[in-house]
């Protein structure tokens, strides 16, 4: 999960957090550089369910047009006893994760894919003016 | 997400076996919106019933990896098998599918989701050698029948 080392991946780096909090799935991704990949800390969960926890290891991409900074990943592995793929993308400022779930070890459970939507609570607000900066 | 039109979509098969979902949304010929101007990713997508699953043919001017090469002819991606999946609490309804291609030293997936009469796609392509960056992408395809 190596990447070159210039790609810039802060936007997609922090925690994020569901809009949705009514649903089961993934409420949290905490994404952290780590060697020119992204490590992803995820807590599923849901109203009445208690969070799971899973790290995963995710390759950041960059727009097919060009060698900008990173605007999604891709990670694959497990979440429980479910295989996953999570597609993330960037869309002004939010990230957007398609998650494919499937149960390998029991096919009555059929493959699930959803689309979450998140949010960097910590930028979420609007930025304090710096020291001394006239308001408008 | 609309499931249940989804499932009135066209479709050249006849009723789903009750335990598997019904698929007839996502197959058949897709174009893509902008023909390539814009998004790197396929031009077009064939997606056929296989058994109970599907398998997708894709073609582009571009390799997976989204690097384009001017007057570069439409290439074929190959034909592979794609995995289905349903909606969360609506199991009887397939509404998307992924499927992997190995081209040009990429690991590209292919994942989409019907919605509202078109198909969405994002290519995530990784390096095989993890020597450089992923690609990704993200296009809009509509039916092949459907003039815009």
């Amino acid at each position: 999960m190596t990447t070159a080392p210039h790609t810039e991946l802060a936007d997609l780096t922090g925690g994020w957090v569901n809009f949705d909090t009514t649903t089961i799935g993934i409420r949290l991704v905490d994404a952290v550089a780590d060697e020119g990949g992204l490590a992803l800390s995820i807590a599923e969960g849901g109203p009445g369910v208690p969070d799971t926890h899973t790290a995963l290891a995710a390759t950041p991409l960059v727009d097919a047009g060009g060698d900008g900074p990173a605007v999604g990943f891709l990670a694959e592995g497990r979440l429980g006893a479910r295989t996953a793929v999570l597609c993330g993308y960037l869309n002004r400022g939010l990230l957007t994760i398609d998650v494919h779930t499937a149960h390998p070890d029991d096919q009555r459970v059929p493959p699930v894919m959803y689309r979450a939507h998140y949010y960097r609570p910590g930028l979420a607000q609007p930025p304090e003016p710096p020291e001394g900066a006239p308001l408008p | 997400m609309t499931i249940r039109s989804a499932a009135r979509a066209t479709s050249s098969a006849g009723p789903p076996a009750p335990d598997v979902p019904d698929i007839s949304a996502l197959l058949g010929d897709w174009l893509n919106t902008d023909r390539g101007a814009v998004s790197k990713g396929p031009l077009r997508l064939t997606v056929t019933e296989c058994g109970t699953g599907l398998t997708v043919r894709a073609f582009g001017t571009t390799p997976a990896d989204g690097r384009s090469a001017a007057g570069e002819q439409p290439r074929d991606w190959g034909e592979v098998p794609a995995a289905v999946y349903t909606a969360p609490g609506v199991p009887s309804v397939a509404w998307s599918f992924s499927a992997v291609y190995e081209l040009g030293g990429f690991r590209t997936v292919l994942s989409a989701y019907y919605k509202t009469g078109i198909l969405v796609t994002t290519a995530s392509s990784v390096p095989f050698d993890g020597g450089g960056p992923g690609r990704w992408t993200r296009s809009f395809f509509h039916r092949a029948e459907e003039v815009v």
